[in-house]
């Protein structure tokens, strides 16, 4: 029950702090879209054919004759209310553009991120524990190798083998039919592997279980014969894990643009792909936002569980 | 002592090669040797020695292989490959050490502030980290290119700016473990100016290293973001070469089984990071022998 309680406090203390962040990005991206060249009416109306008291009257109404603070308490005001605007190009509300696609690249990502986590742990394991070292010294130089591959290039690779050796291609994702699942696995696994963080994550684990296997109270569990993994897996695995969960999930994400532009992947990284081209910043900030709400979710549960697992973090 | 030595077990085999410290000095020699070769090969693009005209077209010899000829073989219109992968390094050099100035020159300044006033500039300093952590980097970058249509100068530049609280952060920490050191208590009570005990005690003496470290992560983080973006569309353009475009533009051909062209501009990519993180690393774990001993 305490540890119910206490979890929930650092939850809510944790998601409180995220949102004040959440906040400060708001500032920070409308700091940056007021500083972005040209005027923002050209985007409406054709400045040239009209008169100086027009303008004057449309950016009136536009709210463009107001202080910086009024426009950025407006722009904030409509937000709250989830509405980001409109897309440029597709005259779509933005956030119907994010929900089409933002759930596309969470499972993408998350997946990626959990084979990520999976590989490293089993790395990192295998040498801190001294067991077969010939196979943890491989899994610690591939995992190097795959951090310094470009993505780009281990997609292509990934969809070359799938397709002349293993025949399960090349089907375009989004279309809605059953042998998209079967296809999945391929871009997890190439973003899970080539997010670039691999031989980071391996390497942070090995030493924090190092560290961990060097505690007197490990060293007790061993000498008294009791199941090390029971011992070991709060301060060895669980603590380790959220952390980099939360830390390297902006790289996963970075990477699904990329992943998502190599296999036509219909998620929030091609939007974003596709904005950028088309200039269309509504959706680019649409999708700051909510790349930053992905990773500041991971932070709450990272909080949450550490606090659920060390009590003393709750101070 | 390493750490391991204090373990109940045996050391795996693993671990007694990085007991001879054969897989740093490897690491070292290797990374070092990658730093040198970009700088020569950027210095050889930037001067013109190339072995062929990057841009001549060959259509008699399309897509082949290395030969005598064209050393690395020739791309889908019989460009020499090898000319258009020095050529390159051009795409990322200039701009990364750009980035890598940047960084370290606002991390120094930022870190120094937060470190020795702790008080007014290390909330700003914490609140600023965790702004950037929280957003991607190349999410970002994708903004700056919509909003402003920047060269690569100005993405890595930015990548550079986004890259100082990092770095600040390091350092920040590092000074508040120095701080309570005897000698910095001792040159700031014989009267030395502040300037003089920020400047060498601190940032020459302590911080050089940590610069060091920072910098071969930036320039790997360059050449990511740089051929990413070029390879994305929005960064080095055709026919300027870059690793990333490359890899793009032999894509028709990497599917029909020609895989060479593709291959060859990834394998630069993954020789050159992996040259600069494992040079991080030595470099990193140097550092921390040092001031462990």
């Amino acid at each position: 029950m305490i540890v119910l309680k206490r979890t929930l406090i650092a939850f809510v203390k944790e998601a409180l702090r995220s949102a004040a962040l959440l906040l400060l990005v708001t500032l920070a991206m409308f700091a940056v879209l007021s500083t972005a060249p040209g005027d923002p009416v050209s985007l409406f109306v054709n400045v040239q054919s009209l008169s100086a008291d027009e303008l004057a009257e449309i950016r009136h109404e536009l709210g463009l004759d107001r202080s910086l603070p009024a426009r950025y308490g407006a722009w904030l005001l409509r937000l709250s209310h989830g509405d980001l605007g409109t897309s440029l190009r597709s005259g779509q509300p933005v956030t119907v553009e994010l929900w089409r696609t933002g759930w596309r690249t969470l499972l993408l990502a998350g997946s990626a991120m959990l084979l990520t986590l999976f590989y490293a742990t089993m790395a990192a394991a295998l040498s801190a524990l001294g067991r077969r070292p010939i196979l943890s010294a491989i899994l610690t130089s591939f995992g190097y190798v795959l951090s310094g591959l470009p993505v780009f290039w281990l997609g292509y690779l990934a969809i070359y083998i799938a397709t002349t050796r293993f025949k399960v291609f090349p089907v375009m994702m989004g279309v809605s039919d059953t042998s998209t699942w079967s296809y999945f696995w391929v871009p997890v696994v190439v973003l899970g592997l080539g997010n670039g963080t691999v031989s980071e994550v391996t390497r942070y684990l090995r030493t924090h279980l190092s560290t961990v296997l060097a505690e007197d109270y490990i060293r007790t569990a061993r000498a008294k014969g009791a199941v090390l993994l029971k011992h070991l897996y709060k301060d060895g695995f669980v603590m380790p894990l959220t952390s980099l969960l939360a830390n390297k999930i902006p790289y996963v994400l970075s990477g699904a643009i990329v992943v998502e532009q190599v296999f036509n992947w219909p998620g929030m990284g091609r939007l974003a792909w596709q904005a950028a081209s088309d200039r269309d910043y509504p959706i680019l900030l649409g999708v700051v936002l909510v790349s930053a709400l992905f990773v500041r979710a991971a932070h709450v549960i990272k909080g949450a569980v550490q606090v659920a697992v060390n009590p003393q973090l709750a101070e | 002592m390493p750490r391991y030595l204090e373990h109940a077990s045996e050391p795996s085999g693993w671990q007694r090669m990085r007991l001879w410290g054969f897989g740093r000095a490897f690491a070292m020699v290797y990374g070092l040797l990658v730093a040198a070769t970009i700088m020569v090969v950027y210095l050889c693009s930037v001067l013109g020695w190339l072995p062929h005209d990057p841009d001549a077209m060959d259509l008699q010899s399309i897509n082949t292989l290395p030969s005598a000829a064209h050393w690395l073989g020739t791309d889908f219109v019989g460009r020499d490959l090898l000319a258009r992968l020095m050529l390159g390094t051009k795409a990322f050099f200039l701009p990364g050490l750009l980035s890598i100035g940047v960084c370290l020159i606002g991390g120094a300044l930022l870190g120094v502030l937060a470190g020795f006033w702790p008080e007014r500039f290390s909330t700003p300093l914490g609140l600023l980290l965790q702004l950037l952590e929280s957003l991607p980097k190349l999410v970002l970058i994708l903004l700056v290119v919509a909003l402003f249509r920047p060269s690569i100068y100005i993405v890595l530049l930015v990548v550079g700016l986004t890259n100082i609280p990092a770095a600040a952060e390091l350092l920040r920490a590092r000074i508040s473990v120095l701080r309570r050191k005897s000698y910095i208590e001792a040159a700031i009570a014989l009267g030395l100016p502040t300037w003089r005990v920020i400047g060498k005690h601190v940032l020459w003496l302590h911080g050089r290293g940590l610069f060091l470290v920072q910098a071969t992560i930036g320039m790997a983080e360059a050449i990511l973001i740089e051929t990413s973006l070029s390879y994305l569309g929005f960064g080095v353009q055709e026919p300027t070469p870059s690793w990333g475009n490359m890899v793009a533009l032999g894509k028709d051909y990497f599917f029909r089984g020609e895989l060479w062209i593709s291959t060859l501009p990834a394998l630069a990519i993954l020789i050159t990071i992996l040259g600069f993180h494992v040079l991080g690393d030595a470099l990193l774990a140097r550092l921390e022998e040092r001031s462990a001993a």
